[in-house]
């Protein structure tokens, strides 16, 4: 048997789906690999020719750590002055940042950080703050068969009402709370992919999660409120100032004009029903946006 | 000479269900002013002083404690003028 040392394999440049730039990995074969396994829809391949521009990130490995190497997307945060060593905190920072580079590469559209499931034909998305349950929320939707279409960032088409499926696998911190129900324990048991003891990506079958560019009109925006204490879900108006300010808070789509974003989100709140989902246990959330636009899964 | 504090002209101001949005192109944000932030921009349709600003509130919130008062006013008004909100200028001298 002849050993091969990793110093002589060449770099590995992929492209993926439609994005024009590509992405090299220098003896990171594990973290193309991580990263791989949890798109979905994705046409990723890998090209060989001579003379491609530049790749948009290079990733190598220094003594056991991941590099980043960018001249148009900045290092996630956490890898100055090192990156990880882990492969699942690579492909988590590698996934934030694999969303700024959509932004970069569809200048027509702008992207919420919301979640989305389709419910009875059209999107509900849940614009809302960080450690609101929205991962949950998704999952404890799609066990009641309903379609995710994201748990984080939802591309939107300028002018249009369309959400688009960003194909990537929902994460769900860990450990998970204490008052969801056994099925959906089991179920996150069973589907867990790429994980460390802190969060966790769920493998979701296609008909669970909505391939890469499956598009979707948008029927509501819902602002989650979640209580400490005891309270039975319940769906209630939400302003159109407090939707807003909400949305765009969670908005990142920084290379647009602000007065654009405004107006898109504007016109987005115009063509939809605007609510707050007060609730404490996530089984009977679901289950309120389940009789409200359901319909049948 | 005291400072006065005015609204930075160069915002467009959007007001939803009496809440107001700034919009600022040429720094790329956009700025959703709480309820006090709000009154304070409405205040400062005509520029006026830092101490003419607490006066005011003093005057609009009586029931307040009026150091606690004192103190987030000027902490809100140094937040503003950090974020470019509201600028200083060198007060007029009277015609």
């Amino acid at each position: 048997m002849v050993a091969i040392s990793s110093d002589t394999l060449p770099a590995r440049l992929v492209h993926f789906g439609p994005y024009a730039s590509l992405v090299e990995f220098d003896d990171c074969d594990d973290l193309l690999e991580g990263f791989k396994s949890i798109l979905r829809g994705w046409h990723v391949r890998e090209v060989s020719e001579q003379g491609t521009p530049p790749p948009i990130i290079r990733f190598s490995k220094r003594d056991g750590r991941f590099q980043w190497q960018s001249e148009r997307l900045p290092p996630p945060d956490d890898w100055s002055p090192r990156g990880p060593r882990k492969v699942m905190d690579g492909v988590a920072d590698f996934h934030y940042r694999f969303l700024d580079w959509h932004a970069l590469e569809f200048t027509n559209q702008f992207c919420l950080h919301c979640a989305a499931v389709r419910v009875g034909g059209g999107l509900v998305i849940f614009p809302s703050g960080k450690k609101a349950g929205k991962s949950t929320l998704v999952t404890e939707l799609a066990l009641r068969g309903y379609q995710i279409f994201c748990d984080d960032v939802l591309p939107i088409e300028l002018g249009g009402n369309d959400g688009l499926a960003m194909g990537i696998l929902p994460r769900l911190r860990l450990p998970l709370p204490e008052n969801i129900s056994p099925d959906h324990s089991r179920f996150v048991d069973r589907r867990m992919g790429l994980a460390d003891r802190y969060a966790a990506y769920i493998n979701f079958r296609p008909s669970e999660l909505a391939a890469f560019g499956t598009t979707a009109p948008i029927r509501a925006i819902v602002l989650l409120r979640r209580s400490d204490a005891p309270v039975s879900a319940r769906l209630l108006p939400a302003g159109r100032a407090e939707t807003l300010a909400r949305m765009i808070d969670q908005n990142f789509a920084t290379h647009l004009s602000p007065t654009l974003i405004f107006d898109e989100m504007s016109a987005l709140m115009d063509r939809a029903e605007l609510r707050t989902l007060e609730f404490s246990d996530v089984g009977q959330a679901a289950q309120c946006i389940a009789e409200t636009y359901g319909g049948g899964a | 000479m005291a400072r006065l504090l005015r609204q930075n002209e160069w915002l467009d101001v959007r007001q939803l269900e009496g809440q107001i949005f700034l919009i600022d192109e040429e720094g790329g944000r956009i700025h959703h002013l709480n309820e006090t932030a709000s009154a304070l921009w409405r205040l400062l349709d005509t520029p006026a002083t830092r101490k003419e600003v607490v006066a005011e509130f003093r005057f609009l919130f009586p029931e307040e404690d009026p150091v606690r008062l004192k103190s987030a006013i000027k902490g809100l008004l140094r937040d503003l003028v950090e974020t470019g909100i509201l600028k200083k200028s060198e007060r007029q001298p009277p015609d």
